[in-house]
């Protein structure tokens, strides 16, 4: 056995993090035990406990951060700690430099790349507007990740866009697929004629996922960040990236997702429309169909039916034999419905949506608003259904956990699932519940083992509870997370899984209508 | 160029002295949320409004304080890089905490009920195994166990009566705050809490507590001094008042400080749980 080990100076992590490396050093070829820790006596003393300590980190301070590994021998050891200090780069907050050359201002990047015509601002809020207006001056594109940009300086950079005909995504924009580049939360799909201009970001990744999941392809997929379809933004960025879609030569079809636009704005796509022949499909969450025909696209009643309109019209299938295929589909959802619902006890008839997807909550909350009659919600479609106490679920419940209130000093729900995990087995714990549902957005930027963090909890909610688990995945089988095994390890620990939230919806409704919820 | 003041306070704590000279200033260490600076040999931090008020808390609306890399005291202004930060109009926040009364029998309920949470939701590398040794299995690797079982025996000699322990659980621990820090940091607000309780004073044991578990961690030093001074960040306030009065939101209050700090906010729970319900049955443990 060899035990080797680092200091370093000047580097502060918290102790989930320190203790997440360790454990991912201990499953390296060769390593038997790995910690990491700040150098103080009393840690020196566990470490010595532990066959641990090496005689440099007798002179370490507090304020030091030790890394030790433990291994089979010297090679193994010394690759593992290289290992250990790439994993840590990756947790660096971004106080070192890097020895690379890295520009620090757009000047300096656009010298190493002058034929980039677009740029990616992800700075604090406050700071970001500035940012893009630069890029914009250059006559660059702009994707603004940031979020909490003010109101006036969103107004001012989208209003410069606009009128130079430039496309500014976001701000809040987190979701984006240029010339088949995933840019942010995004999926790696199939390259295709279809075109999408989205408000809505899981919106943006359920509906590229299901057209590429479906032998259709994406051209570009414009996202807006969700304010801009509110009446104070009039739609500038969704009016400059549909025209740009019109204008492509590579996009057939045109796919439009959003909850429903501002009338003011909706009446201005209308506008846009009348200049072009490209068929258009319409996803406004929720929205009066007519209002959407009359603007001259084609209303789609949810996600998965504006994704499968758009493969059918890319590919010529006529729209009865769509149709046709989609009624088939809900035949077996109900019969399904009914099967399931058999196992539930006369207790048990409450829905709870433990959400990762802002877009896919509101989706779901529009589907069984019918059923139901509205949901409880942090994110409610109608503000008297509003949670008193997010953290607690009351009658039907759907918690968009990506709300601010949940992720104060932890990441996103689509990266960190410790919070939901908890929750699914408080729902579990709760005899009323008949059905838990969830959703599992994979692809760039989210966790990737979803399938290690989640189907563990899953098993233990089923040995707690009889409740009906719904999971639906959104993402692709060359997303790098291995969508197949994803699926099969879900359904192992006894999840029934989809691939699109409607579907996944639907059939909790059908449940839920059988059982007179 | 120094722009005159760019960036607004909306609070700051009641222990930060405005007119003293903070020539003696560096950035201890920057987060997404928080800045914390390091003058003299206290920390002062500013602050992220989710992060809230504390007595050594300055709020400021910004998001991201990761871009900033100087700090700088000229002509009696604060600046972060180029931009000056105003306390005008700013409020000042009272760390203090005042009980008007109690009834005892809801108190300990709510206690228990804030117990049942953090048992329940704490994460899995704190140290709410302590609470329940059903969470004991966390700890897999030796290292992790031989970490666990340190914890456990010192914290079980110091629960004993046997003062000298905190020198072993100070320090002990991985990251910013190592646990036995923030373990100690729970023992010294029960402790403050239970003056307050029963009138037993408490005021020289808690300083002793505050000297004794001093060490190279600066954080963990001033953490434990405000809680040794009866000085409280605002999510503990906000739990102390909802536990000793009408236990609203027991619950809430309680996942708010779990979500503090990764580890920290369950590990300074678990140490005020066990020891203030030992002080309550059995009065003070150490002389």
């Amino acid at each position: 056995m060899a035990v080797k080990g680092v200091i370093k100076k000047g580097e502060y992590y918290d102790s989930v993090s320190l203790m997440l490396v360790a454990r991912e050093a201990t499953k390296l070829n060769g390593v038997e035990d790995a910690a990491l820790m700040i150098g103080t006596k009393e840690n020196k003393s566990i470490l010595e406990s532990s066959g641990l300590l090496i005689e440099e980190f007798k002179g370490a301070s507090e304020s030091d951060l030790l890394i030790v590994v433990k291994a089979k021998d010297e090679l193994l050891a010394s690759t593992a700690i290289q290992k250990v200090e790439e994993l840590l780069k990756t947790k660096n907050l971004g106080s070192r430099e890097s020895e690379e050359y890295m520009p620090k201002s757009l000047e300096g990047a656009l010298e190493i790349l002058p034929d980039a015509n677009m740029v990616i601002v992800s700075v604090a809020g406050r700071y970001a507007a500035r940012e893009a207006m630069k890029a914009l001056e250059h006559g660059l594109h702009v994707m603004i990740f940031s979020d909490n940009v003010p109101k006036d300086k969103a107004f001012e950079v989208k209003k410069y866009g606009r009128e130079h005909g430039l496309l500014v995504m976001g701000p809040d924009c987190g979701t984006a697929i240029i010339n088949g580049a995933p840019l942010g939360f995004a999926n790696v799909v199939n390259r295709g004629d279809i075109g999408i201009v989205s408000a809505a970001g899981t919106g943006l990744q359920e509906v590229s996922c299901i057209i590429s999941n479906a032998g259709g392809g994406i051209s570009q997929g414009i996202g807006t960040g969700g304010i801009d379809v509110k009446k104070d933004y009039q739609g500038m960025s969704f009016l400059t990236g549909l025209e740009a879609l019109i204008d492509d030569p590579e996009t057939k079809v045109i796919t439009l997702v959003s909850k429903p636009p501002h009338p003011e704005v909706l009446e201005k796509i209308g506008e846009i429309l009348k200049k072009t022949d490209k068929p258009v499909v319409a996803a406004f969450l929720g929205a009066d169909p007519e209002l959407v025909k009359k603007i001259g696209a084609i209303p789609a009643k949810d996600l998965e039916h504006a994704s499968l309109l758009a493969v059918s019209i890319s590919k010529g299938i006529s729209m009865e034999d769509f149709e046709k295929e989609i009624g088939r589909k809900d035949g077996e959802l109900k019969e399904l419905a009914s099967q399931l619902a058999r196992k539930l006890t006369g207790e048990q008839k409450y829905f709870r949506g433990l959400f990762q997807g802002g877009t896919l909550v509101y989706e779901t909350q529009v589907l069984l608003k019918d059923i139901l009659g509205g949901i409880n919600s942090n994110a409610p479609l109608d503000p008297s259904l509003k949670l008193e106490d997010s953290w607690k679920s009351v009658g039907h419940t759907a918690v968009d956990l990506g709300e601010d209130e949940f992720t104060v000093g932890r990441p996103h729900p689509q990266i960190d699932f410790e919070l939901r995990n908890k929750r699914i087995l408080n729902e579990a714990n709760d005899p009323t519940v008949a059905i838990i549902y969830l959703d599992v957005v994979i692809g760039y930027g989210t966790n990737p083992n979803p399938a290690e963090e989640l189907t563990p909890v899953i098993k233990k909610a089923r040995e707690i509870s009889n409740a009906i688990i719904i999971a639906t995945v959104t993402g692709t089988d060359k997303d790098p997370q291995d969508k197949a095994k994803l699926i099969s390890m879900l359904k192992d620990a006894g999840a029934v899984v989809f691939e699109r939230n409607a579907s996944a919806t639907r059939l909790a409704g059908y449940i839920l209508k059988s059982i007179g919820g | 160029m120094m722009q005159k003041i760019a960036l607004m306070v909306k609070s700051f704590g009641d222990c930060i002295n405005l007119n003293s000279d903070w020539k003696q200033i560096r950035i201890h260490s920057t987060f997404r949320n928080v800045i914390n600076l390091l003058v003299s040999s206290r920390i002062i931090s500013i602050v992220a409004p989710a992060v809230g008020r504390g007595p050594n808390n300055i709020v400021v609306d910004i998001d991201d304080f990761r871009q900033f890399k100087y700090i700088n005291w000229h002509d009696k202004i604060l600046y972060l890089d180029d931009y000056g930060i105003g306390f005008s109009g700013a409020e000042k926040y009272d760390s203090e905490i005042f009980i008007s009364s109690l009834n005892r029998g809801e108190f300990m309920c709510n206690l228990q009920i804030s117990e049942k949470v953090v048992v329940e939701e704490a994460p899995q590398f704190s140290s709410a195994f302590l609470l329940d040794d059903g969470r004991e299995k966390f700890f897999k690797t030796l290292f992790e166990r031989n970490l666990k079982e340190k914890i456990k025996i010192t914290f079980k000699a110091l629960m004993n009566g046997y003062f000298d322990a905190v020198n072993e659980l100070k320090g002990v621990g991985f990251g910013l705050t190592p646990q036995g820090d923030d373990i100690i940091n729970g023992i010294v607000i029960a402790l403050y809490i239970f003056e307050q309780l029963s009138g037993v004073k408490t005021v020289n044991i808690r300083e002793k507590f505050y000297l004794q578990s001093s060490n190279g961690n600066a954080l963990s030093n001033t953490f434990i001094y405000y809680s040794s001074v009866g000085r409280f960040y605002e999510y503990f306030k906000d739990y102390l008042l909802a536990i000793l009065s009408d236990g609203k939101n027991v619950e809430s209050v309680t996942r708010r400080i779990l979500n503090f700090g990764e580890t920290s906010g369950a590990d300074i729970l678990t140490g005020f749980i066990i020891s203030l319900k030992k002080f309550l049955e059995g009065g003070l443990l150490w002389q």
